[in-house]
């Protein structure tokens, strides 16, 4: 059977108290081995890094990616270093098991497979695409697939997820100057390519 | 590659970046109006930024929940961190415990707190005791009168009526945490749980997350995330008066009275008597907890028509269990996938009508609106 609680029976309400708790002092529970805190870390940025996820291809991964980015949090948040959000920890997390994961031919073959499914064009169309073609939109995801992992996933960190130069930093252990160095590169490649797309 | 020329085209992503100050930017501004490689560079940096974020579908909620729950499972079993192991000897501590909790009951020796710190809440005021700054939260709700106190590493909490909410911090050594009533105790196994009670007696027990044990009659019965516990039905006043935790013992066993139920969300009951290991009898099928399940599985194993029925009857015959609106909604949802679309309208608007604040109102507004 399906326990209760999967199908969303009484055993959690929202917790009115939770979103009071800024994420240093959850992640400070979490780092004690409260699973209450770590189930409202969950709802509060689960969602959150699961996106970030899907944009940098993890495809069908994405899930157990976000997974597996909780779990490591429980160990990572005793190195906490107490900023305001814990999004840049947690994105950080999710970009270095995605990092590891890709590292077998047959993830990149499941998740450019996936890439497609995510990204329907035909048909997951929003007010945003509209505005576009679909072929602008094709020719930035298949550039986007094809940017090296470090600067697509700086670039995801800075323009998908609005993280400061300094939080990406932080996020992935690199210097702030290697942040802007991969970022200009990677948003040159992809204005190369849309710029292919408009010349036709 | 694109190649830019202009020297200002530096600063036009170091202002998409949000790197640049008031004064650049105006100066930027001006540049913009005459420079059309730096008003296209910056363009196409804005176009870029807005393909990035384009919305990504979310998990579907049940999909959400699912991972949630099994994040916590794995989270509570993971053997390799100083976390689990923390629960792991708690749950030991625990189990030691347990024996000397029953022992107790029969001796009709009650604990002496060394210091009682009276907490009065309500449902809408949440009452966290001090722990609460090193993660042992108790929260009170439908008016929960209950005191807590902490001697000789036990923290307890007695509850006389209304429901409270416990999340409760790894457990060290000699460390203990419990719910009382005047007729039972619930000892910490894990994290979070909720424990009700009615004139002083337990109500029920209902886990979120890790285990507890609950110690009633004479017997001791673990439930796990997911689960429900509700004691027997007392059948006369004059009964359960005399029901103290000093009468009881084994003898409470053949007194006549329904055993608890107990209904575990995965397939496995539980519940067994305190030292021994057989299991506990099952509860009678008719009993509205086991229709209450019995909807529920009908609702995971795809017999959508079976589960509708089965939650109108729960509902029709304890229309103020506290599972009542879960019901209600699980009607909705049942009557939504069986295909009966009207039924489940006219379905979603009762339940709008009957919990008008209810946690699944949105969803049930969304069906109810079609």
């Amino acid at each position: 059977m399906i326990p209760p609680r999967e199908i969303g029976l009484s055993a959690r309400r929202p917790d009115p108290g939770a979103d009071a708790i800024g994420d240093p002092e959850l992640l400070r529970a979490i780092a004690a081995g409260d699973l209450g805190a770590l189930g409202t870390a969950y709802d509060r940025h689960g969602e959150g890094v699961r996106r970030f996820l899907v944009r940098a291809g993890a495809g069908s991964d994405a899930d157990d990616l976000v997974h597996e980015t909780f779990l490591a949090t429980m160990s990572a948040a005793r190195g906490y270093d107490g900023r305001a959000s814990a999004r840049p920890l947690l994105l950080g997390i999710a970009a270095r098991l995605l990092k590891g994961r890709r590292r077998t031919l047959a993830r990149w073959a499941r998740a450019a497979v996936a890439w497609v499914e995510v990204f329907p064009t035909a048909t997951s169309r929003t007010p945003e695409d509209a505005a576009s073609t679909t072929e602008e939109i094709a020719a930035f995801d298949r550039a986007l697939d094809r940017l090296p992992e470090d600067k697509r996933v700086v670039f995801l960190l800075s323009e998908a997820e609005g993280l400061s130069g300094e939080d990406i930093a932080a996020a992935l252990g690199i210097p702030a100057a290697t942040v802007w160095t991969r970022l200009h590169y990677a948003r040159a490649a992809l204005r190369a390519e849309l710029a292919k797309v408009r010349v036709r | 590659m694109t190649i830019d020329r202009c020297p200002m085209a530096a600063l036009v992503e170091a202002r998409q970046s949000g790197r640049v100050g008031d004064h650049e930017n105006r100066s930027l501004e001006s540049h913009l109006a005459v420079c059309p490689e730096c008003a296209d560079l910056a363009r196409d940096l804005r176009r870029l930024a807005d393909l990035a974020r384009r919305p990504v579908a979310p998990l579907p909620e049940l999909d959400r929940r699912r991972a949630r729950l099994r994040l916590l499972r794995e989270a509570a079993s993971e053997p390799a961190r100083p976390r689990a192991r923390a629960i792991g000897f708690a749950v030991a501590i625990a189990a030691a415990a347990a024996v000397i909790g029953v022992v107790r009951l029969q001796s009709a020796t009650p604990p002496a707190p060394v210091a009682i710190a009276p907490v009065a809440a309500s449902a809408s005021a949440a009452a966290i005791a001090p722990a609460a700054r090193t993660a042992t939260i108790v929260r009170g709700e439908d008016g929960a009168r209950f005191t807590r106190s902490e001697a000789d590493g036990t923290d307890r909490v007695t509850l006389e009526a209304g429901r409270i909410e416990a999340s409760v911090r790894p457990l060290r050594a000699g460390e203990r945490f419990l719910v009382a009533t005047s007729d039972a105790e619930v000892e910490v196994r894990g994290t979070v749980f909720q424990v009700r009670a009615e004139d002083g007696r337990i109500a029920g027990v209902s886990v979120t997350e890790g285990k507890v044990e609950v110690r009633f009659d004479g017997r001791a019965f673990l439930v796990a995330a997911g689960d429900t516990w509700n004691p027997a039905p007392r059948p006369t006043p004059t009964a359960s008066a005399a029901a103290r935790p000093a009468d009881r013992g084994a003898a409470s066993v053949a007194d006549g009275r329904p055993p608890p139920t107990h209904r575990p969300a995965g397939s496995e009951a539980a519940a067994k008597p305190a030292g021994a290991g057989s299991a506990s009898k099952d509860p009678g099928a008719d009993d509205p907890a086991s229709i209450f399940a019995a909807g529920v599985e009908s609702l995971g194993r795809g017999e959508y028509e079976a589960a509708a029925r089965r939650l109108a009857e729960f509902r029709a015959r304890a229309p103020g269990d506290p599972r009542a609106e879960d019901a209600a909604f699980l009607t909705v949802l049942a009557l939504d996938r069986s295909g009966q679309k009207a039924e489940a309208k006219a379905a979603a608007r009762r339940y709008l009508e009957e919990h008008p604040g209810g946690h699944r109102a949105a969803e049930a507004r969304a069906i109810a609106d079609r």
